[in-house]
């Protein structure tokens, strides 16, 4: 094996394709209405507090200030309802709850926030999305008896009831996502067997399959599906992003051997084959095996990586699959569009960054540690703005 | 429900640190509840600087050191292939695998760059890759992969010291060495390849990492500020505690004596198993007493017994070799003590540096 050059994980990356400054157009999409919708204000994420409890987070980005509600257990991705604009917070596996709240009201105290059960002998694998109108939730589930991923669609005009239960047609479906047509739904089967008996533990790693399955949202159908090289079958597909041309990016965690650098980052569209994103061998290295976060930008050409094991965020151009560029960024896993030419991250360390992709720039926005009674707050694996 | 809410009094984090500090002091007057002083940006400051200067850069450089006086014992060793050579050569591995052990617990930085970590220390070796890949080598004698660029491309495993460990802890070592020239030229190649990490990891330290200490809140630096740097530090302090604890005891140690595996200790085939812990341990000792001014007086006593503890531990009841002990009831359970005391030991160092505002890794160490 060739030992590179030093290169420090966090200085810039003079080997990097210097591609030219991106160019972010006025296109508005990732907005499937195609109506501008007002301004993103508020930050949300499931923290863990001071006092080692978890709770949700809402952050204004105006006026900084952060309100905090308590969780049953720890939560893992937090969405809004497109069109009431409420939250929906959903237990980390394999937990087994989901809990919605009204985010127009200035008290959160004021209705007692609802908390729905997975019943169906299924658990949760913290991701889900809701339909472009605002009715159906659609979430990654493991039916525990038989260990299959599930993929359940519920209706919040009758109180989120079970409407259908779809096969996710792999193990350990994890993050999902909506194609433009409104039916389409995109899946990262991880491929990761476990079960809620012996927690978080991996339970079939030398048989792992992980795939990227595309099902009909009315028929339950299969349209599609895509696996990886048999020599990859180590790579777990956990979360994936989709931009207006339902160009899918995907983020892998690799469960083989830590020593070979495989790639981490990939693209897919339907009717195509999947194409794994490569990266200088030192990029790689940086990553340490791990993708925690995906995130297209606004213009559908950008898409930014956390890598928390390596303190690092990566920036890629979807397009021409380079690696443009990489930062050092202590615990970040969260992360978000928050207008066209910035993310937003969020740390472990209580730290929230702007990642400006135009000057290909990334500066700390808020600390936790700058209020003392926030101190100690831990912004958790993902994050979301609305 | 209960509501908590907390409104942010900055508006913006303050490029000065001393009117953020004075903020937070004022803040910390106001919410009287939450009152033990945090080190200052200059506290930490000097503790970094003291760290480095003080334990990383003297530690790599005895590194260096040894694993060249590895080397050229390994060279003469193959000029004259005796007893007395063989004997050289053990001592010089187990000085420059002390050195190392000493310094193991740094896991960033030079360390990182072209799997440097694993290079030098294959482990744990789940899948017996040293012995296969080293077997491999020794059967075919190709001269050729001695040579520097074929070299370079050989596998990880078998460029460290547990391939070496093998090649020296074998009864019929100085047979094998005198009717093998191939195999001695592999062992003095594996440790000059040794000898030239060890060198670049100290040359690389002081020359990139030092000022990136120095000056931590450089633009394009390494670290984000002072508290970032001590925040590396300090993870090379409190995670390692849990690693020894998982790897080197509960992993050969199985669920019950019964269950107990030899073969899973660190360096068992040297014999050495339970002195690397006591010189993690002591190692990580010298780390934390640099700490020590910084810590809330609540947790310092603790802290130290907890050292003392693990160190006697470790020095005088294991000293019949762990390979041995961990199959008898007295050693086993003088390992189950050892365990116990490292994790509480993780659990305070955890705590006390907690208080102290840093956040060693949520999202590094638990995501999904």
């Amino acid at each position: 094996m060739l030992i590179p050059p030093l290169s420090l994980p966090g200085l810039a990356i003079s080997g990097l394709a210097q591609a030219s400054t991106p160019v972010i157009t006025n296109n508005t999409s990732g907005i499937v209405s195609g109506k501008a919708l007002p301004p993103k204000t508020t930050l949300l994420s499931s923290v863990r507090t001071a006092s080692n409890t978890h709770a949700l987070a809402q952050f204004d980005i105006a006026t900084q200030a952060l309100s905090t509600v308590p969780l049953p257990s720890r939560a893992h991705e937090v969405i809004t309802n497109p069109v009431t604009q409420e939250i929906v917070v959903f237990a980390r596996r394999p937990g087994t709850w989901f809990m919605v709240l009204e985010q127009t009201e200035a008290d959160l105290e004021s209705e007692p926030n609802r908390v729905y059960e997975s019943k169906l002998q299924h658990h949760f694998y913290g991701h889900g999305r809701f339909t472009p109108e605002g009715r159906y939730l659609i979430t990654t589930e493991q039916h525990i008896p038989s260990g299959e991923g599930r993929i359940v669609i519920r209706d919040r005009e009758r109180n989120y009831q079970v409407d259908a239960v779809f096969p996710s047609y792999g193990i350990g479906p994890h993050q999902l996502a909506l194609l433009s047509d409104q039916d389409t739904i995109v899946i990262a089967n991880g491929g990761i067997r476990t079960h809620p008996d012996s927690g978080r533990e991996k339970l079939n790693l030398a048989t792992m399959r992980p795939s990227l399955a595309y099902i009909s949202r009315t028929s339950g159908k299969l349209l599609e599906q895509h696996f990886l090289p048999q020599s990859l079958h180590q790579l777990s597909i956990r979360h994936l992003d989709v931009n207006a041309q339902d160009q899918v990016i995907f983020g892998m965690q690799n469960q083989g051997n830590p020593l070979l650098l495989v790639p981490l980052v990939g693209s897919h569209r339907l009717g195509q084959n999947i194409e794994l994103f490569n990266a200088e061998e030192s990029s790689l290295q940086a990553m340490k095996q791990y993708c925690g976060s995906v995130c297209f930008d606004t213009s559908g050409q950008y898409v930014a990586i956390t890598s928390p094991k390596g303190n690092l965020v990566t920036l890629w151009d979807a397009q021409s699959r380079q690696l443009l560029h990489q930062f050092r960024c202590p615990d970040a896993c969260g992360i978000y569009q928050l207008d066209k030419a910035n993310f937003m991250l969020s740390s472990g360390r209580g730290d929230l960054y702007q990642l400006n992709i135009i000057d290909q720039s990334l500066s700390k926005f808020w600390s936790a540690v700058s209020d003392i009674s926030s101190d100690d707050l831990a912004w958790d694996n993902h994050l979301h703005i609305a | 429900m209960p509501k908590h809410t907390l409104s942010i009094k900055c508006s913006s984090v303050s490029s000065s640190k001393f009117s953020l500090a004075m903020i937070i002091s004022v803040l910390c007057l106001s919410l009287s509840h939450k009152t033990l002083a945090k080190p200052t940006f200059e506290q930490w400051q000097q503790f970094n600087v003291t760290t480095l200067n003080t334990y990383i850069l003297p530690r790599y450089k005895s590194l260096a050191e040894e694993s060249n006086l590895l080397a050229e014992a390994s060279s003469k060793l193959c000029r004259e292939t005796s007893a007395e050579n063989l004997i050289l050569n053990i001592q010089h591995f187990h000085r420059s695998f002390d050195a190392w052990q000493s310094i193991q617990n740094i896991n960033f930085g030079p360390i990182e760059t072209g799997m440097r970590g694993f290079s030098l220390q294959f482990w744990p070796d789940k899948k017996n890759h040293v012995g296969k890949r080293l077997q491999a080598l020794l059967e075919q004698k190709n001269q050729q992969v001695l040579s520097d660029e074929s070299f370079a491309k050989l596998p990880v495993s078998v460029k460290g010291f547990p391939a070496i460990e093998r090649l020296l802890f074998n009864d019929e070592a100085l047979s094998l060495f005198q009717d093998q020239n191939f195999r001695c030229q592999l062992l003095s190649k594996i440790s000059h390849d040794i000898a030239l990490k060890a060198q670049a990891l100290h040359t690389e330290w002081q020359e990139d990492m030092a000022p990136q200490f120095q000056n931590p809140t450089q633009v394009d630096g390494y670290f984000e500020d002072e508290i970032d740097a001590a925040t590396s530090l300090l993870k090379t302090l409190v995670e390692p505690i849990e690693v020894i604890g998982d790897l080197k005891l509960k992993r050969p140690m199985g669920s019950t004596l019964g269950k107990a595996k030899y073969k899973r200790l660190e360096s068992w085939r040297s014999a050495r198993s339970a002195r690397n812990i006591r010189l993690n341990t002591e190692s990580l000792n010298a780390l934390y007493q640099g700490l020590k001014s910084l810590l809330p007086h609540s947790g310092i006593e603790a802290i130290d017994s907890l050292f003392v503890q693990a160190l006697q531990q470790t020095g005088t009841r294991l000293n019949t070799p762990m390979k041995d002990s961990i199959n008898t009831p007295k050693g086993y359970a003088n390992m189950t003590q050892l365990v116990q005391t490292l994790s509480r030991l993780h659990a305070q160092l955890e705590s006390s540096v907690g208080k102290l505002g840093i956040h060693l890794g949520f999202n590094s160490r638990d995501g999904d």
